[in-house]
């Protein structure tokens, strides 16, 4: 599969997976919302918050990755911002996803 | 890439008022875009008054008539004047159209009108198509076989000449093509959307044995994956075609065939 169709099915695919995540998110985040830093971190250490939420964060930052890509290639064409953007979304995925590990497992 | 204003030497300046017919009664006033290779100065918009007593409907007409009668330095394509040809694609009242199809009446106060958008201007009304013709050559519009040739000729079924209908009928004027962003931004590397419906009508002809080889070469995320279904096209195609279905069909074919 070259890179034309590649990209366009990754696109779609990762917005299907999004968006029964992002009910989830948006429920979790109302429940929790006007709780406390402890109350948070503790209903996000429980396993299923956890696992959801290292599933919404990936395919999240990999559409982000994706979307983000579009638009510099549809205005300022450059192989170096593409780059970029690969480094900026690789960063962001590893410190939320090191992030959630760590409330996961160790605590706040 | 992306050009938010026109460079320095495109900016549009006040033109020439051209003096109204005394004994008109119905007159209509025409802004023309003008430009002149042959001088230095900025393009620039003239206006025009035409007696509409005297004038068929037809914007084409009241060109026809400025040309003939107030400004025969007016410069613009028109061949058939019936919607056949495409020659006369201009912008009109803010969009691409043809100017033979254009009724005056469709309009209330001055019609403006423009070359068609973000092209070199070669003069007046008259637009570089190089690109977009070599764009067009490049989907290899014509039928692509590789078994003998038959006896008498490549025959089809009335079902399959069916699914040729709401392409065939594309008169490569460019107005679908010259009315999409993504178009203007990389009109270098994305096919269009004339282009690419002329592709997804030989992608789909019974009679060519060529499909794969032509759904690869448009494998590409500039030749066919820049269309973000804006559908500008489908809006602005004068007869009444619909680009954006033909793009999201070849896509669909792309699935099936990676």
């Amino acid at each position: 599969m070259s890179e034309g169709i590649k990209h366009w099915k990754y696109s779609r695919i990762s917005s299907l997976v999004i968006t029964p995540l992002t009910i989830w998110f948006v429920i979790f985040f109302s429940k929790n919302f006007g709780m406390t830093f402890e109350q948070v971190s503790n209903s996000l250490a429980k396993p299923f918050n956890s696992f959801m939420m290292f599933f919404f964060i990936t395919a999240t930052i990999f559409h982000l990755q994706q979307g983000l890509q579009v638009i510099i290639e549809d205005y300022v064409y450059r192989r170096l911002w593409i780059n970029l953007n690969i480094i900026f979304c690789s960063a962001l995925f590893v410190v939320s996803i090191l992030s959630v590990a760590k409330i996961a497992f160790v605590g706040v | 890439m992306v050009e938010l204003r026109l460079p320095k030497n495109s900016r549009v300046t006040e033109g020439i008022t051209w003096e109204k017919p005394s004994d008109a009664e119905n007159v209509q006033e025409v802004r023309i875009y003008r430009y002149n290779p042959e001088d230095s100065e900025n393009p620039r918009l003239d206006t025009f008054f035409v007696d509409l007593d005297k004038c068929g409907p037809m914007i084409l007409d009241a060109l026809i008539k400025i040309k003939n009668e107030i400004d025969p330095t007016l410069t613009f394509r028109r061949s058939c004047r019936e919607g056949i040809c495409g020659s006369c694609s201009m912008n009109i009242g803010g969009v691409n159209t043809l100017a033979c199809l254009k009724g005056m009446k469709e309009f209330k106060g001055p019609i403006n009108i423009y070359p068609l958008p973000h092209l070199p201007v070669i003069k007046d009304l008259v637009p570089d198509l190089n690109q977009f013709y070599k764009q067009h050559a490049s989907i290899k519009p014509w039928l692509e076989t590789s078994t003998d040739e038959p006896n008498e000729e490549w025959l089809q079924s009335e079902a399959d000449r069916k699914q040729l209908d709401g392409l065939y009928e594309c008169v490569m004027c460019a107005c679908c093509s010259t009315s999409c962003p993504s178009y203007w931004w990389n009109g270098d590397k994305y096919l269009g959307p004339a282009a690419l419906l002329h592709a997804y009508r030989w992608i789909i002809d019974s009679r060519d044995q060529d499909r794969k080889a032509r759904l690869d070469d448009l494998n590409d995320s500039f030749k066919l994956y820049r269309c973000h279904t804006i559908m500008n096209c489908a809006k602005a195609c004068p007869k009444g075609l619909n680009p954006a279905k033909a793009i999201a069909e070849i896509k669909k074919l792309q699935l099936q065939n990676s």
